[in-house]
């Protein structure tokens, strides 16, 4: 048995071999490991030290490949080939080239570590404060310093929740730490990585809400869709009758229309948020960019495609609704907010990067019994992007893009979040009507 | 639904694509530039592995077929063939038939309905067995002769969360 033990004690590192080699086996690996911790009770010790070590191992390599070009075989190593590229952290190059324009109006740069140019004036499809900041800077140095000041930022609240887990959970935590969605944000370094790090303190820490009310706002004015989180929030005082005085309920009504006002302003406006719709299908999530994919096969409306797809989910969500385990997923507000976010990410068109949002639940996930629930956060984590079909070992696909396929683990996720949420609702009704 | 009859349409639905997998003797009807309907048999279409060991870039593209081509000019006898186009700059260019409609269906829509009807009290071993063997055979039709990943998203994705939701179902 002892030996069993230490043998499994070793076998548990086998997920960070496979990292540095090739990133899919990672993934399979870590997946085929969390789904036995989970099911098997595991009596194992496991040296936090050195998960800490890896990861921070992980997070400097991917640093100092993405500063030094002769590292290239290492920066697309650690990189899915779906969405590997040669640019470094192209996403936030990008954003300071655009304030760069704003302030010269003229000029040229080539994207580090790429052969592309881009030109002037480039706007920033993001929120409107993007449009007015003028700042005159060096590209480079300026992508460097705010992808290590973030990326210690990842490591510092990494840390923090680390701190409150056990040594099984934290061993979880730091495999999802650099799960598919995470590396797809940190390789793009796309800003909405310093969103998601600013919810942590805005929806868990803040408890002012005047402080929380102009911090989401400011955030709404980088990108656009924190504003749902007032909405959200107020959803959430309607529904359990939190118990306010007169100047907070009329400061909920005053946000809530502001945040209304906005998005009008934002839709009206014709602001270019409303015009992407990602959709390819080997780096997407969303029943929109889904729908979208089987219009094109199918040839279907694209109305038509959406609909079967959400009675698809809810099919499903009839379906888990049976024997459920309640997890008071919703009953804290800041879960409440940031769950309902997600939900509306997965009925749009996003990135798999945005899929990162989930992490902030980890510690609410791990610690519920509903297992389904459990099954479809990890496989869903773990499969966005997931594994595509050619990978160069007989030839090159051209069209990896091609192949269109649903994200079945995803709409189990849904269907469980949103019977959480009915369950949430139909409680909270109960509990008023008496 | 009785357990035997879900075993039965299982085997059922693995039976027919291993005949389709095992169909290179069988002969299509296709239409030629000029119009003229044309016989081709499956088994002309050259292996990728042939070409394994030719020393240049290799890329392949996709001819996407649609269901009515696929059922009324029978070339769903012939998915995952791949026939050799040209030569372009050192590059060997190759075309695979594929429908990537079929291939959702076949992959994702028929197990997500069956697993959809089936009541929770028929849920067992045999059943995850089943969607296991079912999606592997899939995967084999579909991307063992184009030399793909069998475990790609598609397969391992869907039927690992039917069968874990199954398998903690019935525990």
């Amino acid at each position: 048995m002892k030996n069993k033990n230490k043998f499994l004690e070793i076998l548990i590192y086998l997920p960070f071999v496979f990292l540095f080699l090739g990133y899919e086996y990672f993934l399979i690996s870590s997946l085929i490991f969390i789904l036995l911790i989970i099911n098997l009770n595991f009596k194992i010790k496991i040296n936090r030290i050195v998960l800490k070590a890896i990861f921070l191992i992980f997070i400097t390599t991917r640093l100092l490949s993405g500063m030094i070009l002769k590292l290239n075989t290492v920066w697309s190593s650690l990189s899915q080939k779906n969405y590997a590229t040669d640019g470094r952290f192209i996403d936030i190059q990008d954003i300071f080239w655009s304030l760069n324009c704003n302030a010269l109006s003229t000029g040229e740069f080539i994207i580090f570590g790429t052969n592309i140019t881009i030109n002037c004036p480039r706007p920033v499809p993001y929120g409107p404060l993007f449009d007015l900041i003028r700042f005159e800077n060096n590209v480079l140095y300026s992508t460097l310093v705010f992808s290590t000041a973030t990326l210690l930022l990842v490591y510092f609240v990494y840390l923090k929740v680390g701190k409150c887990l056990d040594e099984l959970n934290f061993y979880i935590l730091t495999l999802c730490m650099m799960s598919p969605p995470i590396n797809f944000l940190i390789e793009r370094m796309n800003f909405d990585i310093f969103i998601f790090l600013s919810f942590i303190p805005v929806c868990f820490y803040i408890k002012n809400n005047y402080l929380k009310f102009f911090l989401i706002l400011f955030l709404t004015l980088l990108k656009i869709y924190p504003i749902f989180l007032i909405i959200f929030d107020l959803i959430y005082v309607v529904v359990t009758r939190e118990n306010k005085n007169l100047k907070d309920k009329i400061f909920d009504a005053f946000s809530f229309f502001a945040a209304l006002i906005y998005l009008l302003y934002i839709s009206i406006g014709g602001s270019s948020f409303t015009e992407i719709l990602p959709s390819r299908p080997d780096r997407t999530f969303g029943l929109l960019s889904e729908a979208i994919n089987i219009n094109l096969i199918f040839g279907f409306n694209k109305l038509l495609c959406y609909l079967f797809l959400f009675n698809l989910v809810l099919l499903i969500a009839l379906k888990t609704s049976k024997d459920f385990y309640y997890s008071q997923l919703f009953s804290e507000k800041s879960t409440h907010s940031i769950i309902l976010l997600f939900l509306m990410f997965t009925f749009y068109a996003n990135y798999d990067y945005r899929m990162s949002i989930l992490l902030i639940l980890f510690p609410k996930i791990i610690k519920s019994k509903n297992i389904i629930l459990k099954y479809s956060y990890f496989v869903t984590l773990f499969f966005s992007p997931g594994i595509i079909h050619s990978y160069n070992f007989f030839f090159d696909m051209v069209e990896n893009n091609f192949m269109i396929y649903l994200d079945i683990p995803l709409y189990f996720l849904i269907a469980c979040l949103l019977v959480e949420y009915v369950i949430f609702l139909k409680l909270n009704f109960q509990k008023t009507s008496n | 639904m009785k357990i035997y009859k879900l075993h039965a349409l299982f085997l059922t639905l693995i039976l027919i694509f291993l005949t389709l997998l095992l169909s290179d003797t069988l002969t299509i009807n296709v239409l030629n530039k000029i119009g003229q309907t044309e016989n081709i048999n499956c088994f002309d279409y050259e292996n990728m592995k042939d070409y394994k060991k030719v020393d240049a870039k290799k890329r392949s593209y996709f001819s996407d077929q649609n269901l009515k081509s696929l059922i009324f000019e029978k070339k769903i006898f012939c998915i995952g063939k791949v026939s050799f186009k040209n030569i372009q700059l050192n590059t060997y260019n190759f075309e695979i038939i594929y429908s990537r409609s079929l291939y959702l269906i076949l992959a994702q829509i028929i197990p997500i309905i069956i697993f959809s009807v089936t009541p929770t009290r028929l849920y067992n071993k045999f059943l995850i067995f089943n969607i296991i063997c079912y999606e592997l055979v899939v995967q084999v039709l579909f991307n063992f002769r184009t030399g793909f990943n069998l475990f790609n998203s598609v397969s391992i994705s869907t039927s690992l969360i039917l069968c874990l939701y199954i398998y903690e179902k019935q525990k």
